[in-house]
């Protein structure tokens, strides 16, 4: 009891503390104040942003009850197309039986996925390597052509993947190509983005060098800048296929081929939703396969 | 010295020891080229027509001047882009950022448990093989797979949250489970070194260490969440692509460019300061 | 030959770097420019191949004028003839030693060639030639990154050689070297000055170098010239001129 009397007394020097750390002092009445922490606000920042964000996106675990075991705790009349099943019995319907045999129609879609990963990160990364060049602050030192290709490239880069496939089916029609295009793009923005960093930081005293020996600028780039970035870039490329591959899974859901093409028409029907698993199974495959192989190859090349 | 160019035995010799990559090369081209080749064969069924390329100019030309107007005739500028109302593109990059937000929070929660259950030093080596099996096995699943998978038991943005934070566990776990191990070996350690006891080595050798990393690794993780729920919308789970997929369903070019005005300086101004404090972290201010 | 004639250097920030140098320098002398750091010994240097242009009075390299008219093609081709060696060496890291040696020539072969990295037999022999003179043709085909700083500085003799200039342009070449492996690159030096008939103009950061394998020594002191003459008549009163100051330790180097 006396204990709790004290502690209830010193709280608010407990919650100071956590504020204002504690002076010590050291021998012969030295004091140091150690460094403020900005630990404490950091979190209350946490929880007041928490809270916002719970709001905002209607986050309820109640509503996961509901559809989950068809209680509602708390009497909130969720909305939801599955009021009649439990949770439970509408995923074990969803993904229930396992359809096994669907995976000849599988592999032809998947395939189409991994040769439009390819296919794209190779054009893109191939038109990145002289874009990034271009985008180095220590290599280019003409401000219009530089901040243009940097504009570019942000433009590029922050706009989602999946709106260049819906604008290239809008064109090329609902096949391969605006996928492998999509893909292109969005592997040339950020390859030549992280690309550009790179050359940033080498040291251009080669370079120089080269320069020196009545080199052109391009012929200089080429001898002194390329061999220390090309392993780099090769790494990056790669990185990029990889995740390529999990993206392209998607961009068939609006049409620009792949096996998100299929994804999409067995979702939107209950009766075809067994296959999902046959799907995802093989897309697995796939991303896992890739992703050993390219992050092999990165290690060799690091 | 000689300054004329005929070469000496040595540099004969030299000169037919260079080493000679053409094999490797030759492979490594052959192989691309194979690649490409397949790949290109993939592509049939192209329908390039007129109407595609009124349409690509349509969509440069709204980017860049989206002068729409809504069904009430109100100009979409106006209704949807300076507004603060919850169907405007404020709001809705509001929403977008907090589904990422709440996304990356849960993600590091449930990171937590799945990171023990796949440290090695903790469960031994079958568990953690399939500890490690399951967040690879999560990690590789796209996040719209997810998405589409929570909208079975949550609804629109909340969906966002429950796919964005189980995307996010791959990442930070990976994180967790090199510092738990970490702690092991300081554990390990300390029983042979004098002094700090193990509770400081834990205190002041690795949490600083882990928190630089730690911050690290969910300022970048955001960023990505960011990119990813501003595209959730496409199945139904939230964010301001809820507002884009439906435009573009629509072939409503104003509302698409001024959705994209919402998204490319968030998305780029995220990016900046996610690279600049995290460079800062890594490298000690 | 290299003619100053009342040459100035003010650089675009409005540092005046160099007043009115006037210099005649004959085909195979061996130069060392000494001065304070700041006094405008790189400036100097770098103005004869144009890595950074005149701005007052005229200078002359082998009878080319080099102003703002000497651009583009023909600047590339005035450079050939002048090689340059710097301090941090600047070797093409990642890359064999052979490949940097080859890098001199690049100006010499279409840019695809260039890009492939394809150079013809005679260039290949030409620089483990220029790796022989040096001495280091056993590390043709080791990384040039991977050399210790007098190998290094070797190498980029070498690659200067194959470039074969008239002129060598040596900015501090041994001021990141130990006094030992210093010596023995500016061995290195002496001997190709000597033996190719190669003017060799190097700005040195120790006094005693400079004396001991230069023939003619320039002093510098804020942008002019405050002694120019042979390296035996140097004495203290004059390197107190030079350096305003006694000498220190520092700008001895043992050896
Ligand atoms: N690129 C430049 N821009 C502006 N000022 C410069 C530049 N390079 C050198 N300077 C200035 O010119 C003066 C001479 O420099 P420098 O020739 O490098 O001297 P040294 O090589 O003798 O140390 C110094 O005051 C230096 O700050
Ligand atoms: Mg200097």
């Amino acid at each position: 009891m006396e204990k709790l009397k004290d502690y209830v007394k010193n709280i608010g020097k407990y919650i100071k503390g956590i504020f204002i750390p504690e002076q010590i002092i050291i021998q012969d009445g030295i004091v140091v104040s150690p460094p403020r922490s900005v630990a404490p606000y950091v979190v209350i920042a946490f929880v007041f942003v928490s809270y916002f964000a719970i709001q905002a996106t209607e986050f309820s675990i109640f509503e996961v009850i509901y559809k989950l075991f068809g209680i509602d705790i708390l009497n909130n009349h969720f909305e939801g197309p599955w009021r009649a099943m439990t949770g439970w019995e509408y995923l074990s319907r969803y993904f229930f039986p396992i359809d096994y045999g669907y995976w000849r129609e599988v592999i032809s879609p998947l395939v189409d996925t991994i040769q439009m990963s390819f296919l794209g990160s190779f054009i893109g990364s191939a038109i990145a390597l002289p874009v990034a060049f271009l985008a180095s602050s220590n290599i280019n030192k003409n401000k219009f052509t530089l901040t243009s290709a940097r504009a570019v490239l942000t433009i590029f880069r922050t706009i989602p993947m999946i709106i260049y496939a819906v604008i290239f089916v809008w064109v090329f029609g609902k096949n391969v190509l605006p996928g492998t295009m999509a893909i292109g793009l969005f592997t040339f923005s950020i390859v030549a983005k992280m690309l550009f960093e790179k050359i940033e930081t080498i040291d251009l005293g080669s370079y120089e060098a080269i320069e020196s020996t009545g080199a052109s600028k391009g012929k200089s780039i080429v001898t002194a800048v390329l061999p220390q970035i090309l392993p780099s870039f090769y790494s990056m490329s790669l990185y990029a296929f990889e995740i390529n591959v999990r993206y392209a899974a998607i961009l068939g859901y609006v049409g620009a081929g792949g096996i998100g093409l299929i994804l999409q028409s067995n979702m939107a029907d209950l009766d075809l939703t067994n296959r999902v698993f046959t799907m995802l199974f093989f897309i697995w495959i796939v991303v896992i396969s890739i992703e050993t192989i390219s992050r092999f190859l990165r290690r060799r090349l690091a | 010295m000689k300054k004329n160019m005929k070469a000496t035995a040595i540099v004969n010799e030299t000169l037919s020891r260079e080493p000679n990559h053409v094999l490797i090369k030759v492979i490594v081209v052959s192989i691309l080229v194979a690649l490409s080749y397949w790949s290109i064969s993939s592509i049939t069924d192209v329908n390039f027509n007129e109407n595609g390329v009124r349409v690509a100019r349509n969509v440069i030309r709204y980017f860049f001047w989206p002068d729409g107007t809504t069904d009430q005739g109100e100009p979409i500028v106006l209704f949807f882009f300076l507004t603060l109302e919850s169907h405007g593109v404020p709001y809705l990059m509001y929403e977008t950022i907090m589904i990422a937000f709440l996304g990356t929070l849960f993600g590091a929660v449930l990171a937590v448990p799945i990171a023990f259950l796949a440290s090695k030093n903790i469960t031994g080596t079958y568990v953690s093989g399939f500890g490690i099996t399951l967040i690879t096995l999560i990690r590789t699943m796209p996040v719209f797979v997810w998405a589409m998978f929570f909208l079975t038991i949550a609804s629109g943005a909340f969906a966002g949250v429950l796919a964005i934070s189980v995307t996010s566990i791959g990442m930070i776990s990976k994180l967790f489970i090199e510092a738990i191990e970490d702690i092991d070996k300081g554990i390990l350690e300390a029983l042979d070194s004098t002094g700090a006891t193990t509770l400081q080595k834990i205190r002041y050798g690795i949490i600083p260490q882990l928190t630089a990393n730690f911050l690290s690794t969910i300022i970048y993780r955001f960023e990505i969440n960011v990119k990813n729920a501003t595209i959730l919308g496409l199945v139904g789970a939230g964010g301001i692509g809820t507002t884009m997929m439906g435009a573009i369903g629509s072939f409503n070019f104003s509302l698409v460019a001024v959705c994209l005005w919402g998204i490319i300086p968030v998305v780029f101004v995220i990016e900046f300061f996610s690279t600049k404090i995290r460079t800062k972290i890594t490298t000690g201010e | 030959m290299i003619l100053f004639e009342k040459v100035g250097k003010t650089y675009p920030d409005g540092t005046v770097a160099l007043k009115k140098v006037d210099l005649k320098i004959e085909q195979g002398e061996f130069i060392a420019i000494i001065g304070l750091s700041g006094a405008g010994k790189s400036t100097l240097i770098r103005l004869i191949n144009k890595m950074h242009p005149v701005t007052d009075g005229k200078l002359t390299v082998n009878g080319t004028v080099v102003d703002d008219s000497l651009v583009g093609k023909d600047l590339r081709k005035f450079r050939r003839g002048i090689g340059m060696i710097f301090q941090s060496f600047n070797l093409i890291g990642r890359t064999s030693v052979l490949k940097n040696v080859l890098a001199a020539r690049v100006a010499d072969i279409p840019f695809f060639k260039a890009l492939l990295g394809l150079y013809s037999k005679e260039d290949k022999i030409a620089s483990l030639n220029a790796l022989e003179q040096l001495g280091i043709l056993e590390k043709a085909y080791n990384r040039a990154d991977k050399l210790s700083g007098g190998q290094m500085q070797r190498v980029a003799l070498a690659r200067t050689i194959a470039q074969d200039p008239k002129i060598i342009l040596a900015d501090e070449p041994v001021a990141s070297l130990d006094p030992i492996t210093a010596t023995q690159v500016m061995r290195d030096f002496e001997k190709i000055n000597k033996e190719l008939n190669i003017t060799i103009l190097a700005n040195m950061h120790h006094v005693d170098m400079a004396l001991k394998f230069a023939t003619r020594v320039i002093g510098i002191n804020d942008g002019e010239i405050v002694y120019d003459g042979p390296a035996s008549a140097v004495d203290n009163a004059l390197l107190k001129k030079v350096y305003g100051r006694e000498l220190t330790d520092d700008d001895i180097m043992d050896n």
